[in-house]
Formats: structure tokens, sequence, C-alpha cells
């Protein structure tokens, strides 16, 4: 599935500024996008009007080229595109575990086996033991699950793209590196196209191929990650920060050494560094 | 939908009915409470109305503003107007169709109900639009004090007041937000009958209690943390003091709310 905005503008009221000032952007069929913006940018109005929460003042939303809202019920729309909102557990409603991840599909009108079976893939998807889990009170887990299991009532309607809304904020170390593993998986394993949104770099380019950048209602720079930590300027112009280890070649080049700053990964950075060391692009210039 | 709430919204500005006592708006405002269900004449009501601009106009608000405010209401004003031109009775019959019967007496006192609804709610939303909510509280505490002596909770009740009117946006805020989120999992909150729709409003319902509960005990824990243990003993950074325009504005809105009582 592919979804294009076109010229999107948004306000709140009628009396302000602009919140979206013309938004085109691409979400294409089974890829693993990123959205990065400053607080304030508009990345969560703009995700909103994907699925018709939100109506564009001005501009048009498709989906595989049908426009939504015309060509295409915002019903519809909302069952194929999953949106987990920041902090979603704090919609967790239901007595058991089960019953709130259920929620989603009984809307859709599923019941008994297709609606167990549906709970159970989606709770293996985030990792949450279905046996264990079920019965218990969604009020009683821990953050991290809780999210997991908030998450797990959207993916429990089989989205064929899963929109997140800085899904990792507020987790501890552990927990964000886990759930953005399976946001990985979801997508590379099983064909879930994802947008995942966050205000901070380096969670977000790790795994993306592709990240849209957002700055004051309106995307500013798109492409691979390598290609965006290019214009570190830019984005440093913009209040992001390039993610640490790509920072630390910028640095080093800087200073006169040879090196690539198109890289982020633990991997990636220390071969370029280990190489460049080793080998006679940097010994000519050693300190 | 619920930014439209102007009720226990503050907004600040530097205006003569901003600088007005906060006890001297509570007493103006009970005075002109008092008045609008006393007036009994049309032209009663219109002078009202027009009072009620000239305050609008001195407290550099706009007036789209505060019309915004009656519209969670509108559909009580309506319902009290239907009710009255359908089954209050007197006068002259107006109109008379099958079971459908209007008298002149249920016409006018349906449109006087509903005048004095619309009246009460602006008045009411002007207080709280132009005084911040510690003034408030404050200018409550002092009019309730005397009743201290009779061991009445003068300043936990006005701390309470203040509360609640500081959450209320915050928790519209948070409904608007928890309402998109299930909408996003399909839920439906606009159809079916009514025993059905109230049914459907518990996804939005528990998560707003939980965290109305959540945000209650963040405060409480922060209002401890201040050393916080009730109003004995307590001073005060600004004083109230009574000034000539208090007093002027008590004087023009008592003649005003005589006038249009006589009227
Ligand atoms: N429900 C709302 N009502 C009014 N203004 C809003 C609302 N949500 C966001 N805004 C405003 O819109 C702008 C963009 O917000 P948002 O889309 O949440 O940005 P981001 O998700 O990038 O942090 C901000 O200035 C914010 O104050
Ligand atoms: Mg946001």
């Amino acid at each position: 599935m592919r979804i294009e905005i076109k010229g999107v503008h948004f306000r709140y009221f009628q009396e302000e500024e602009e919140v979206l000032k013309g938004v085109n952007m691409t979400i294409r069929d089974g890829e693993f996008a990123a959205l990065v913006g400053h607080t304030g940018s508009g990345k969560s109005t703009l995700v909103q009007t994907i699925n018709g929460l939100l109506k564009p003042t001005q501009g048009k939303v498709f989906l595989d080229g049908q426009e939504i809202g015309k060509d295409i019920s915002f019903k519809e729309v909302r069952r194929r595109v999953g949106l987990v909102f920041q902090y979603p557990e704090h919609q967790l409603f239901e007595e058991t575990v089960f019953l709130d991840i259920a929620f989603g599909p009984k809307n859709l009108g599923l019941e008994g086996e297709e609606l167990k079976r549906r709970t159970r893939r989606a709770m293996e998807f985030v990792d949450l033991d279905y046996e264990s889990l079920k019965d218990r009170s969604p009020f009683g887990l821990s953050g991290g699950q809780k999210r997991r299991v908030a998450i797990a009532g959207v993916l429990a309607m089989e989205p064929e793209l899963l929109i997140l809304d800085e899904p990792i904020a507020g987790l501890d170390p552990q927990s964000r590196r886990r759930l953005l593993d399976q946001i990985g998986a979801l997508n590379s394993q099983h064909g879930i196209s994802v947008l995942l949104i966050s205000h901070r770099m380096e969670e977000a380019a790790v795994r993306a191929q592709r990240v849209m950048v957002m700055n004051k209602g309106e995307i500013v720079l798109q492409g691979t990650p390598g290609r965006i930590f290019e214009g570190r300027e830019k984005l440093l112009e913009i209040g992001l920060e390039l993610p640490p280890l790509t920072d630390v070649l910028w640095q080093l080049k800087e200073k006169g050494y040879p090196l690539r700053t198109d890289l982020f990964t633990v991997e990636e950075v220390a071969r370029e560094i280990l190489q460049c060391w080793g080998g006679f692009r940097c010994s000519k210039i050693s300190p | 939908m619920f930014k439209n709430i102007t009720i226990g919204q503050y907004i600040a500005r530097e205006s003569t009915v901003h600088e007005l006592d906060p006890r001297m708006k509570i007493i103006i405002t009970l005075i002109l409470i008092v008045g609008l269900f006393l007036i009994g004449s049309f032209w009663g009501f219109l002078f009202m109305a027009a009072y009620i601009m000239f305050l609008i106009y001195f407290s550099r608000l706009s007036l789209p503003l505060l019309v915004r405010g009656l519209k969670p209401v509108i559909f009580i004003i309506l319902f009290t107007l239907f009710i009255h031109i359908l089954f209050t009775r007197g006068g002259e019959v107006l109109l008379e169709w099958r079971f459908i019967r209007v008298e002149e007496g249920g016409l006018f006192t349906g449109l006087f109900m509903a005048t004095r609804i619309a009246l009460l709610i602006l008045f009411t939303s002007l207080l709280t639009l132009t005084t911040s909510p510690i003034q408030l509280t404050d200018g409550l505490e002092t009019l309730m004090s005397p009743l201290k002596v009779v061991k009445f909770p003068a300043h936990e009740l006005a701390m309470m007041m203040t509360i609640a009117l500081r959450f209320i946006p915050t928790l519209l805020e948070e409904a608007e937000k928890i309402l998109k989120a299930q909408k996003a999992r399909g839920a439906d909150f606009e159809s079916g009958n009514l025993l059905r729709r109230a049914q459907n409003l518990i996804p939005l319902l528990v998560p707003l209690f939980l965290s109305a509960f959540r945000r209650a005990d963040d405060l409480a824990a922060a209002l401890e943390a201040r050393c916080y243990r009730g109003g004995v003993g307590r001073t005060r950074m600004k004083e109230l003091v009574l000034k000539r325009s208090d007093w002027l504005a008590l004087v023009i809105s008592l003649l005003v709310v005589v006038g249009v009582i006589l009227i």
C-alpha cells in the first residue's frame, strides 16, 4: 500500500498560524520510513490527516491512488492504516489484556476464533506471552508491557501500514531497544510498512530505509539516513542533532581526517575509523 | 471539538475588568445572576444583554470568543425553549395543530428562560475569563472566611475549586486525545441509540478517569513536597485592596440590576 500526501495544509484555529504548510510526502509499499522533526514541528498533526482524524484545510491524501474521505472511507483507511499515538498505554481501558487488544478487531466486526487468532498473533508480534498475560489486568503490567499491549491493540487490526508516534518515549533503554527491534521485525519479517515518528535522529535513522525531516510544518529534507546526515548544517539549524557516532565522524573530519560521514551504526563507524587508522588514508595526517 | 469550552479558562489582558478586585467581581456576578432571575420583561433582558456587551467591551475580550462558550450548552438552551413553548400554558393560543398547542405564555416563558441561561453562562464565563484562578480563589476565600467561625472549611473549599477549574482545560485536552486514539482503533462514538452510545463511551471514560487520578496523585505529591498543609497561618504575596473603580463597578451594576427589575 502506498500513501501519498499532496499539498496538505492544516491549522487548528482560524486565527493562528498554519501547523502544516503544504506538506508533500509519500510512504511506499513495504518500506520502513522515519519522520523526524523538532517537537512542535507538526509530525503528530500530519499523521492524523492520513486516517481522517483531522481533515486538511487544503490538499489531499491518497491511499493507492484513491482519495481518502472521497473514493475510500475513513473507516476503511483506519482499518488499513494503524496509528499508535504517543503514550498509547494511556488509552487502555479493558479489564483484561485480551479484551483490550480485541477492542479494535471487534470494532471491525470480528468474533470467535478469528478474534482469538488475531489477538494471539498481535501479542506474539510484540513478544507478549499469550497464555500468561491474556487474563491479566492491563493496569497491573510494567510500563514497557503496557505500551506493547497498546501497540498490539493496533496490530490486531492487521494494518498494512503501521504509524508509531514517538513509540519509545518514556521507556527505559532496554525496553526501547527491544521495542525498536520488534518494530523492525514487523517490517522485515511480516512485511508491514512502518512510519516511525521521532524527534531524535539516532532513534529513527538507525533502522529506517528513508528519513523525512520536518520543520515548522514543512518537509525540509528527505532521503536515505546517510544522505540526510550529509546535511549536518541544515539539521543543526533546525535544532536536530546527528546520531552521536555520526557526529564523531564529523568532528574527526573537521580535524582533517578523510572519513565518510554517512555512517551511523557502531560496526560501520568502527570499521571506517579502523580502516582509516590502519591504512594509508589517515597516517598521512596523523597527529 | 472540546476547545470551544470557555468556562474555567482565563485569558490575560490589561483591561478595566481584569483589574477589578476579585471579591468585587464575584459579588457583582452574584448580584447580576440574582438580577437575571428577577427580570420579568422583554426590555429588562435587552438592557441586561446590553450591559454584558458593555462589560465585554471593557474587558477587551472578543465577543465571538464568549459566544463560542455557549456552544456546549446550546442543547440545554434549546431544550428549555421548546419544552416551554410546547407545554407551558397561558394567554392567547398562537398555534394549534393536532396535539401541538402553542400559547403566548409558553412562548414568552421559553424565550425568557433561554435568554436567562445564555446570559448566566456569559456572566460566569466573563468572571473566569477575566480573573486568574489564583485571584478567584483568593476572592472566594476572603468572601467565605467569616464562615470559618462555624468551622466552615473556606480555604480548603476555595483550593478545591481552583484546582477543579485549573484542570478543566487539561482534562478536555486529554479527552480529545483519548477520543482520537480510540477512533483510530475503529471505535464509534457517533451512531447507535442512546444506550449503545453510553456504552461506547466506556473506552473514553475509563482512561480519562485514570488520567485524572494520576494527575491528582502527582499534584498531591507536589503540594506536599512544598509543605502545603492547608490555609492556617498562610500569608499572601498580594493583599487584596478595594479601589475606587471597584466601588464604582458595584454601584453601576446595582443600578443596572435595580433598573432591569423595575422596568
Ligand atoms: N489538539 C491541538 N489543538 C491545538 N493546537 C495543537 C493541537 N495539537 C498540536 N497543536 C499545535 O500544533 C503544533 C504542532 O504540534 P504537533 O503536531 O503535536 O507537533 P509534533 O508532533 O511534531 O511535536 C504545535 O504548535 C502545537 O501547539
Ligand atoms: Mg508529537
